[in-house]
C-alpha cells in the first residue's frame, strides 16, 4: 500500500471521505443528456461562495450604524485597497445569484424537476429562494442610501396592513418609529450571519435530497430504470470527472460575464445598483421614485396591482406560496416540456411574458395602462398555477422515449 | 423549445412596446457634452478640479476623497496640489473637506450645500452638464436666477463671474407662457368633462386643441434648444460661451472622477481579466470535450 | 461510455493545464481579498511624517509625539548624559547594536545613535513585548537613568540601547527622521528623504 492509500484508509477508518466523495460524485450517476439548463446549479453555489466570501470581507470595514454605514461603504470603495472590487463583486454577485437561481428554477419548470419523488428537492429549493430574498432585501438596507432607506420603509409598511397588530408590528420589525440606526443594526446581524447559516444549511439539505432520488434530465424520465449488470444505470454517468469538467467551462463562461458587469458596467444601468443610491438615507426626503431592485419587481408589480393595500399584501405572499404546491399542481402524464401537450407550451410561454412584464412594470411609475397590464398579467400569474391541475392534464402528449435522447 | 423563445420575445416586444409609449422627465436643453478619452480627458479633470477648487469647494465639500488620490490620479504633483489647489488644509493625505459649519450654512441657504462626492453617480453626467450651463435671469428667485434643468434651485449662479448671466430669449418666453396657458385650459376642459358640466363636444375639441399646441411648443422649444437659441447671453462673464462650455465639461469630467476614482482603472483592469478568463474557458472547454469523447 | 483508445496521456496534459491556470485564476482572486488588509488610505495618512519642533524639549526633558499611532521619545541629551553613556558600555548587552534585528537608521551615529548627540529620538516600544517604558531622569534611580519598561522590567539607557539583564534582547527602535532646520525634525523621513 502506498502513503496516500495509507492515509486515506485511516482517514476513512475515521471519517466516510472517500464514501462520501463516492457517493455524490465520483459514483453519483448523473444523466447524461443535460443541457445548458444544468449549469445554473453549479453557478449558484459559486455565487453562494462569492456572496459568503466578499460579505465576509466586507464586513471588516462596514460600519452598521445610522452615523456611519454611508461614509464606511465609501471609505470601501476609495480607501480599503481593492475594496471597490470586492464591493462590486457582492453588489453584482447579488444580482447575478438571482440570475442564475431564476434560471435554475425556470429549468425545473420546464422539466418538470419538481415532480415525484423530487417534491422535497423541489420545497428546499424555494426556501432557499425565500431565505435569499430576505437576503437581498436586508442587504440592500445596509448601504444605507436613500433607495436603501425608502426601499426598506415601504417594504416594512406594508406589514402594518395586517389588520390589529400591523402599526405594532411595523414598529417592532424597525425597533423605531422610523427606520433607523436600530433597523440597519438588526438588518445587518441577520443579514451577515443568521440568514447565511440558514441558507447553508438548506443548501445542504437540497443536495441530499436531490442526490437521494437522482437528477432529472430533460427528457423527464427516469435513468434508474434500465441499469446494467452492475447497477449501473445505462444512461447514468459519474458526476465527477464529467460534469465536473463541463461545469468548468460553464463557470468560465459565466465569470466572463459576470467579471464583464463588475470591471465595465458594474451599475448595470441602474439595475444593479440603483442611482438615488449614491445620496446618503434621508427621512425627510423620498427619492423621485422609488423601485425596488429588478429581482423583486415581479412581485412588487402584483402588490400595486391589487387595488387595495391588505390584499396586495396578500396577493404578494401568495404568488410566492403558491411556488411551493407546484409538485402537486402539474398534474400532467409527462414530465419535460419535450413531451407536453402545445397547450402547456404556450401557456408556459406566456407566464415567461407576464413575468417578464410584471417585472418591468415594477420599475416604473404607474399610470392607467401600465396599472391595467399588471392587473392582466397578475390574474394570469395566478390562473396558471391554479388552474394547473386541469390544463395541465389537457391535449396530448407525446410518447416518451425509454432512453434519454442525447 | 426555439417556438417557445420566440412565442415570448414576440409577445414581450409587443406589448412593451404598447406600455412604453409614454417617455418622461425631460428637461431643456439638453445637449450632448463632448466625450474625452486617454491623456485629454486626464487634463479636462484637472482644468475640472481647478474651477471645483476655486468656485465650488467652499460650500461643497468632496468629504469621501483624498487630496493625495486625487493627486495621484489625475496626475498632479503633490506639491502643486498644496500650494494650489488646497484652502482648507495642508495634509496631502487629508479628505477634501470645506470649513463650512453645517449648521449656519443651514441658516443661510435653508439647507446645508450638499456634499458632491458621488454627484455625478446620482446625478448622471450629462444631466450636470446641462444643469451647470442651465441657470437664466429670473428676478421673481431670491437669487435672482432659476435654472432651466433644476427649478427654483437653491443656490446662488455660483459660475457667474465666468458665464455672465443668461436669459431666456422673447421666442422661448413666448412658447412657454402659451403652453401654460394651453395646459391650465386642458387640465380645466378636462375637469369640466369629468364632472359633466359644458357641451362635451365643444371640451373635447378644446382639448385636442391644448394637446396639440402643447406638442407643436414643446417641438419648437426643442428645435430652440438644439440650435442653441434657448439662452441669450445679457451680461458678459470672464469667459466666452464656448470657453464656458469647455469648462462645464472639465467640471463634469473632474466630479465624474470623483464620484468613482477607481472607473478609469477597473475598465483597463477588466480587459486583462477577461483575457484571462477566455483563457481558462478555452482550456476547460478543451479538457470536457477530450472527457466527453468516452460518452456516446 | 466507453474506455477505449483514451488517449490517457493528452487527458492528463489538458487536466494539469486545468488545473494549473484554474490555480493562477485562484492566486490572481486572492489578490483583493489579501490586498484589503493592508492599511487603508485612511491608516496610511495617519501614518504620515510627523513634523516637530524641537524648541519644545528642555535639556533633560523627554517630549512623546504621535507617528503612526505609536509614541516617539524625543529626548534631549546634556554632556553629563552623553558621558554617561560611554561609561554604559560594559553595562550593555549590545553597545553597537550589532545586533540584526535592531531596527535603525544607517545614518544615525552608532555610540549616541542619533543624528546629533543632543536629541535623541526613540520608538517608545518595548522590543520585549511592545509595552511603552517610562522615562527615568538619572537622578530619579541608581542605574544612571533611561528608560525603564514597567511590565517586565526591561532598562534601557538614554540612546535606548538594553541593558543586560533585561528580558528584552535587542536596543530600541530608532525610527528615520530628518531635519528640516536647526529646531524642526521630520520623524518618518529617511535623512536623505523627499519631503511631500
Amino acid at each position: 500500500m502506498g502513503k496516500m492509500t495509507q492515509f486515506m484508509q485511516w482517514i476513512d477508518d475515521r471519517f466516510p471521505a472517500t464514501k462520501v466523495w463516492n457517493e455524490h460524485l465520483a459514483q453519483y450517476y448523473a444523466p447524461k443528456n443535460f443541457n445548458f439548463w444544468y449549469f445554473f446549479g453549479s453557478l449558484a453555489m459559486l455565487m453562494l461562495v462569492n456572496q459568503i466570501l466578499t460579505g465576509i470581507w466586507l464586513t471588516m470595514n462596514y460600519t452598521p450604524t445610522g452615523e456611519g454605514a454611508y461614509a464606511s461603504v465609501e471609505f470601501i470603495m476609495r480607501d480599503v485597497e481593492w475594496g471597490w472590487l470586492l464591493r462590486y463583486m457582492h453588489g453584482v454577485g447579488a444580482s447575478g445569484f438571482f440570475v442564475v437561481v431564476y434560471l435554475h428554477m425556470f429549468r425545473g419548470l420546464l422539466y418538470g424537476s419538481f415532480r415525484k419523488p423530487r417534491e422535497l428537492v423541489w420545497i428546499f429549493g424555494m426556501i432557499i429562494f425565500v431565505i435569499l430574498m430576505a437576503e437581498g432585501f436586508m442587504g440592500y438596507l445596509l448601504p444605507w442610501g436613500n433607495m436603501s432607506y425608502w426601499g426598506a420603509q415601504v417594504i416594512i409598511n406594508l406589514f402594518s396592513a395586517i389588520p390589529v397588530v400591523g402599526e405594532d408590528l411595523a414598529v417592532w420589525i424597525r425597533g423605531d418609529f422610523i427606520i433607523s440606526g436600530a433597523t440597519l443594526n438588526r438588518f445587518f446581524a441577520l443579514h451577515v450571519v443568521a440568514l447565511p447559516m440558514a441558507l447553508l444549511l438548506m443548501v445542504f439539505l437540497h443536495i441530499v435530497a436531490l442526490h437521494k432520488v437522482g437528477s432529472n434530465n430533460p427528457d423527464g424520465i427516469d435513468i434508474k430504470k434500465v441499469k446494467d449488470e452492475n447497477g449501473i444505470p445505462l444512461d447514468g454517468i459519474p458526476f465527477h470527472p464529467y460534469y465536473t469538467v463541463k461545469d468548468i467551462v460553464g463557470v468560465g463562461v459565466f465569470l466572463f460575464i459576470f467579471c464583464g458587469i463588475i470591471f465595465f458596467s458594474p451599475e448595470m444601468g441602474g439595475y444593479f445598483f440603483e442611482a438615488p443610491n449614491f445620496t446618503p438615507a434621508d427621512p425627510l426626503k423620498t427619492p423621485e421614485h422609488i423601485a425596488p431592485v429588478w429581482y423583486f419587481t415581479p412581485y412588487y408589480s402584483i402588490l400595486k396591482a391589487v387595488p387595495n393595500q391588505g390584499l396586495g399584501v396578500v396577493a404578494m405572499g401568495l404568488s410566492l406560496v403558491i411556488l411551493f404546491f407546484l409538485p402537486w399542481l402539474d398534474r400532467s402524464p409527462v414530465l419535460s416540456i419535450r413531451y407536453k401537450s402545445p397547450i402547456f407550451k404556450v401557456a408556459l410561454a406566456l407566464f415567461v411574458v407576464c413575468f417578464f412584464i410584471l417585472g418591468y412594470l415594477g420599475m416604473l411609475a404607474p399610470n392607467e395602462m401600465r396599472t391595467l397590464v399588471a392587473r392582466i398579467c397578475t390574474v394570469y400569474y395566478f390562473a396558471f398555477f391554479l388552474l394547473m391541475p386541469w390544463w395541465s392534464q389537457w391535449g396530448t402528449t407525446k410518447p416518451v422515449p425509454e432512453r434519454v435522447t442525447h | 423549445m426555439k417556438k417557445l423563445i420566440k412565442i415570448s420575445l414576440l409577445t414581450l416586444a409587443s406589448i412593451s412596446l404598447s406600455v412604453l409609449a409614454s417617455g418622461g422627465g425631460s428637461y431643456l436643453p439638453n445637449d450632448e457634452m463632448p466625450t474625452y478619452t486617454s491623456h485629454r480627458l486626464t487634463t479636462s479633470m484637472q482644468n475640472g478640479m481647478q474651477v471645483y477648487m476655486n468656485n465650488c469647494m467652499g460650500c461643497h465639500s468632496l468629504e469621501f476623497q483624498r487630496y493625495n488620490r486625487t493627486a495621484k490620479d489625475l496626475v498632479i504633483p503633490e506639491d502643486l496640489m498644496i500650494s494650489n489647489l488646497m484652502f482648507s488644509s495642508d495634509k496631502i493625505g487629508d479628505l477634501m473637506t470645506n470649513n463650512m459649519p453645517t449648521a449656519s450654512a443651514e441658516k443661510w441657504f435653508g439647507t446645508a450645500p450638499p456634499d458632491l462626492s458621488l454627484i455625478a453617480r446620482s446625478r448622471k453626467p450629462q444631466w450636470l452638464y446641462n444643469y451647470f450651463r442651465g441657470f437664466y435671469q429670473d428676478d421673481s428667485r431670491p437669487y435672482g436666477v432659476n435654472n432651466s434643468v433644476f427649478k427654483d434651485v437653491g443656490m446662488p449662479h455660483a459660475l457667474e463671474s465666468l458665464q455672465g448671466i443668461q436669459a431666456k430669449t422673447d421666442e422661448v418666453k413666448n412658447l412657454e407662457n402659451e403652453k401654460e396657458y394651453a395646459l391650465g385650459d386642458l387640465a380645466s376642459a378636462q375637469e369640466k368633462l369629468k364632472n359633466e358640466e359644458g357641451d362635451s363636444s365643444e371640451l373635447n375639441a378644446l382639448i385636442s386643441k391644448s394637446e396639440a399646441l402643447i406638442h407643436e411648443n414643446d417641438e419648437k422649444l426643442m428645435e430652440l434648444s438644439e440650435s442653441g437659441n434657448y439662452f441669450t447671453l445679457v451680461k458678459q462673464g470672464q469667459l466666452s460661451p464656448a470657453e464656458f462650455d469647455s469648462a462645464m465639461t472639465d467640471l463634469v469630467n473632474f466630479l465624474d472622477y470623483i464620484g468613482e476614482p477607481i472607473k478609469r482603472e477597473r475598465k483597463s483592469m477588466g480587459v486583462y481579466v477577461l483575457l484571462f478568463i477566455l483563457f481558462f474557458t478555452a482550456v476547460a472547454y478543451f479538457l470536457k470535450k477530450e472527457y466527453w469523447k468516452d460518452i456516446h | 461510455m466507453t474506455n477505449d483508445g483514451v488517449d490517457l496521456e493528452k487527458r492528463r496534459f489538458l487536466t494539469l493545464a486545468t488545473a494549473a491556470v484554474g490555480a493562477v485564476g485562484a492566486g490572481f482572486v486572492a489578490v483583493p481579498f489579501l490586498g484589503s488588509w493592508n492599511p487603508s488610505e485612511k491608516a496610511k495618512a495617519g501614518g504620515a511624517p510627523v513634523e516637530f519642533n524641537l524648541d519644545k524639549v528642555q535639556v533633560g526633558q523627554m517630549v512623546k509625539v504621535k507617528w503612526r499611532g505609536k509614541p516617539v521619545f524625543v529626548v534631549r541629551r546634556d554632556d553629563n548624559t552623553l558621558g554617561a553613556l560611554a561609561a554604559n558600555v560594559k553595562e550593555l548587552k549590545d553597545a553597537n547594536s550589532e545586533n540584526a534585528e535592531t531596527k535603525q537608521p544607517s545614518y544615525i551615529d552608532s555610540a549616541t545613535r542619533s543624528v546629533r548627540p543632543d536629541i535623541a529620538v526613540i520608538v517608545g516600544i518595548c522590543t520585549h513585548l511592545g509595552c511603552v517604558p517610562q522615562h527615568k531622569k538619572e537622578t530619579e534611580v541608581t542605574w544612571g537613568g533611561g528608560f525603564f519598561c514597567p511590565c517586565h522590567g526591561s532598562k534601557f539607557d538614554l540612546a535606548g540601547r538594553v541593558f543586560s539583564g533585561s528580558p528584552a534582547s535587542t536596543n530600541l527602535e530608532v525610527p528615520d527622521y530628518k531635519y528640516l532646520s536647526d529646531s524642526k525634525i521630520l520623524i518618518g523621513v529617511p535623512e536623505d528623504g523627499e519631503v511631500a
